[in-house]
């Protein structure tokens, strides 16, 4: 599991490559949740190049949404692969996190709020 | 038909060899790639609860997870000699129509588990856990 981190318009955008499950989602909350908190403007996590997620990578999806709220700052994931789309759907995750198709849908629908 | 064995040491290092065996029960039996990422999913579930909450004590723990495709119906069982757990009675409700401040950050997954397979049985055989689903493809 990697992140990148790159930015667009100050929105921090965060790119995750390969798996996370049971076994690095320490490192995968280590790596975003801090990351969701210093955040002022909004993030993207881009999650194309992630191939598999389970439930405790969804986890921590949830503490970030939750911190992005209570921060007040915009959060949006994109270009989910069918099964993780599935997933998200599954776990109601869909209804609670933005989810769009790319990186620049996620920053239009900033600009639109 | 096709059928295999996984025998999984009391670590969660080992959920590298359970996708192993789990791609190559795939190939096998021929399984679409959304079915063997719902394999991977709900069995590492299964058995990272079991090695988290089950293997607690001094004693030697195994696992087995067992997969047999037979016309179409799909079979899988998990055994372990861990601490008595059943997944199905013991994981807390979650609802997943709940707003974002009002989601529990637990519990997610056993309910991925059962929307993704048509029958779970729990049994305790001896010393035996023994967690029997069930999925038509």
């Amino acid at each position: 599991m990697n992140i990148e981190k790159s930015e667009s318009s100050g929105i921090t955008i965060l790119t995750i490559t390969g798996r996370v499950d049971s076994t690095n989602a320490g490192a995968f909350e280590e790596g975003l949740v801090p990351q969701v908190e210093k955040e002022d403007t909004g993030m993207v996590l881009d999650l194309g190049p992630l191939e598999y997620i389970s439930s405790a990578g969804l986890r921590v999806i949830l503490m970030a949404a939750k911190a992005a709220k209570k921060g007040g700052v915009h959060f949006a994931i994109c270009a989910l692969n069918d099964e993780i789309a599935e997933l998200f759907s599954i776990t109601g995750f869909d209804s609670i996190v933005a989810i769009e198709p790319t990186i620049e849908a996620c920053l239009a629908r900033f600009e639109a709020i | 038909m096709a059928e295999t064995l996984i025998k999984l040491a009391p670590s969660l290092s080992e959920l590298a060899s359970l996708q192993e065996g789990l791609e190559a029960f795939g190939e096998q039996a021929e399984l679409s790639l959304k079915l063997v990422t719902q394999l991977n999913l709900i069995l590492e579930e299964l058995v990272t609860n079991t090695i988290n909450y089950g293997c607690t004590g001094d004693r030697d723990y195994w696992l087995t997870v067992g997969l047999q495709l037979v016309d179409g119906s799909l079979t899988v069982t998990l055994e372990d000699n861990a601490e008595p757990f059943d997944p199905t009675e013991e994981a807390p409700e979650v609802d997943t129509t709940a707003a974002l401040e009002d989601r529990k950050i637990g519990g997610l997954g056993i309910h991925i588990v059962t929307a993704m397979v048509d029958q779970l049985h729990y049994s305790r055989e001896g010393d035996v856990n023994r967690l029997v689903l069930k999925k038509d493809i």
